[in-house]
């Protein structure tokens, strides 16, 4: 919390910096959302129920996103989100993103350095691309970007190179990134305790996650020393993780990104109830205009998630991917996405009443109207279809289908 | 001499004398007229590529060869003089080229009403600078001829080119491939064909223009290939981005 204190502080320092020319935006996302929801009790509120929403029907404040931006002349900027909720399930405000960033004017050569320091996502979505981390294609994320959303988020610093093609006759561009964290240590956790979900829930910096009732929690279970509630942004290990990344983009025809993420942390360190996991996993997305308008996403991401116990036995070893495509065609002033997605974790250890394996798949169409600028009314259906044994362990079925149909009016401002 | 010989005489004196005079008039009208005479009222220039095909928005300008020329360029470029503008629309450079004399002004002006932060990747003239909503104008003179190519820190997908030339002699093609060049005043010309994408040094091809072709009308074929015109256009189809893209 420290480290948090110091960066706001940090922010706040370069706002009060009027000496240079700066340019302040104030922008926002407000999303009434009603919904109707066929499942189990949400994630959210300590249930193995995919969605972030209750199974009922109700209106809520699905977002209400304030971002704030402040650029100076020389490349310098400062930018910070915050997010509201109230949807009954889990109603609560604050920051989500805090940072201090800075990019270059190219050089001769095309090179352009950039860096960016604070409360930051790893850039790997490729649909959360509007104000305050919002998609402009579907309501609910995809499970990979609602597993960041969740979880992956840290304190870094990020460096990136890239290389502007235009200055040499080229429409290809190329990037690399490095990026350091701390305060991720338990990430991993939820994607082994409630598995993959399709949500548009980011959790708060200051925010924890409740667990579902896992048996093993249980007094005399292997996971009785796991605190109620996972702290996804905590610090336990004093070791830094790691995460690289590539992309190539062809102007105007599409992009691709690529990276490898590891967490680093010691999973011999536990402290008060949060243990360290080590988090792995490398990705591959792309971004492409088809014929006709229609946009292309896809994105892949596999990886490997472990937590030991105090005396050093393997308590959880889980291996997880997820894939998406998502097809999104606008004309005029409608939009119409598609998306279908595939998800699964396969539980290697042999704990006891700790069932984490489980695979699925989504279905998701999403219409957006925009009725003036900055206002879009947006209907959505999801469907998952998925298998978890864990679940029969709190009174429901291993198969389950669940199903979400949401309206909302999103405004942008 | 009787008074008849001496009237003769001076008859036939101040016959010579407006002979010679009148000679030399006309010899200072006719090298007068060769120095002012326009080559051609009107210079068409027809551009096509290697397979005689028609291309369009090509930059053609005229540029003297010698001294004499240039001080009859000078003369003409006088009054010539016209605004130019490169807009910001549709986070676009509008238009894409822009040509623009040496030594005049050049002013960029922001129609978004989003911030855009132009700099300039090549050329003889280096600049950056931000055009906000509220600050929309900014005004520059070009002093060195030659390529420009700008584009914008915030919008990597915008780009634009400016070309500054030592002559008022200039226009783009049109769509059927001509461009007219009018009141070029006699002189020694080669012409330039321009076009940021033309694979050839400094993405141009120059070609002589012959004296005392009246009318002129000059058909350039361009043995260079030309690349792809990039599109100022983002891959995320979105107003609200906040820069996760």
């Amino acid at each position: 919390m420290n480290t948090t204190v110091w960066i706001l502080g940090v922010l706040s320092l370069c706002l009060t910096q009027g000496v240079y020319a700066v340019e302040q935006k104030v922008s926002g996302i407000v999303d009434v959302r009603a919904t109707t929801t066929d499942g189990l009790r949400s994630f959210v509120d300590g249930g193995l129920g995919k969605f972030r929403f209750n199974p009922e029907t109700q209106v809520s404040l699905a977002q209400g996103g304030l971002s704030y931006q402040a650029t100076w002349d020389n490349g310098i900027g400062a930018h910070v989100v915050a997010n509201a909720y109230w949807d009954g399930v889990k109603d609560n405000a604050g920051i989500t993103e805090a940072y201090i960033s800075y990019k270059s004017l190219p050089w001769d050569n095309g090179f352009r350095v950039t860096a960016k320091t604070g409360i930051i996502y790893p850039h790997i979505s490729l649909e959360n691309i509007a104000t305050a981390w919002s998609s402009p294609y579907t309501l609910s994320y995809s499970a990979i970007n609602s597993w960041l959303a969740e979880e992956v988020r840290h304190i870094g610093a990020n460096i990136g190179l890239q290389r502007l093609g235009k200055f040499s006759q080229s429409a290809h561009d190329v990037g690399f990134n490095l990026e350091t964290f701390i305060n991720n240590d338990t990430t991993g956790a939820m994607l082994a305790w409630h598995g993959w979900t399709l949500s548009s829930r980011q959790t708060l910096w200051q925010e924890q996650i409740p667990l579902s009732a896992i048996p093993a929690r249980n007094n005399g279970g292997m996971l009785a020393g796991q605190a109620a509630e996972s702290d996804p942004f905590i610090e336990l290990d004093n070791r830094l993780g790691y995460h690289v990344s590539g992309n190539w983009q062809w102007r105007g025809k599409g992009k691709v990104n690529a990276g490898y993420y590891n967490n680093n942390a010691d999973t011999r360190v536990v402290k008060q109830g949060q243990y360290a996991w080590l988090t792995r996993f490398a990705y591959v997305g792309s971004k492409w205009r088809l014929p006709n308008g229609i946009d292309f996403i896809g994105q892949y991401l596999q990886g490997d998630t472990m937590m030991r116990s105090p005396t050093g036995m393997v308590v959880v070893d889980n291996d997880y991917h997820s894939a998406y495509l998502l097809f999104s065609k606008r004309w005029q002033a409608h939009r119409l996405t598609v998306r279908l997605e595939d998800f699964a974790v396969i539980d290697n250890d042999n704990t006891l009443d700790d069932h984490n394996s489980e695979s699925g798949q989504t279905y998701s169409v999403s219409y957006a109207y925009q009725l003036r600028k900055g206002w879009f009314l947006q209907g959505e259906y999801n469907l998952i279809d998925s298998e978890r044994p864990a679940r029969v362990a709190q009174g429901a079925s291993a198969e389950l289908l669940e199903q979400q149909w949401q309206l909302a009016s999103r405004y942008y401002f | 001499m009787d008074v008849i010989t001496r009237i003769f005489a001076v008859a036939l004196f101040a016959l010579c004398s407006l002979g010679v005079l009148l000679m030399q008039t006309s010899t200072e009208v006719f090298a007068a007229e060769t120095a002012s005479v326009p080559l051609s009222k009107k210079v068409l220039i027809k551009v096509m590529d290697g397979n005689a095909r028609a291309m369009d928005n090509m930059v053609v300008y005229l540029q003297a060869k010698d001294v004499d020329s240039t001080n009859n360029l000078l003369k003409g470029a006088q009054g010539v003089a016209e605004p130019v503008e490169v807009h910001q629309k549709d986070k676009q450079f509008t238009p894409y080229i822009t040509v623009v004399q040496k030594g005049h002004e050049l002013q960029f002006v922001n129609d978004d009403d989003i911030t855009h932060h132009i700099y300039s990747a090549i050329g003889p003239k280096r600049f950056s600078f931000k055009l906000r909503q509220d600050d929309a104008t900014k005004t520059m003179v070009f002093d060195k001829t030659g390529q420009i190519s700008m584009g914008c820190n915030i919008h990597d997908w915008m780009s634009g080119h400016i070309l500054v030339v030592d002559t008022p002699y200039f226009s783009a093609t049109s769509v059927n491939g001509t461009a007219e060049l009018n009141n070029i005043p006699a002189g020694e010309y080669e012409l330039f064909v321009w076009h940021p994408q033309l694979n050839s040094p400094n993405h141009r091809q120059v070609f002589k223009i012959h004296k005392n072709d009246k009318p002129l009308v000059f058909t350039a074929t361009l043995n260079a290939e030309m690349g792809q015109i990039p599109e100022q256009k983002s891959l995320d189809d979105f107003e609200f981005l906040e820069g996760y893209e």
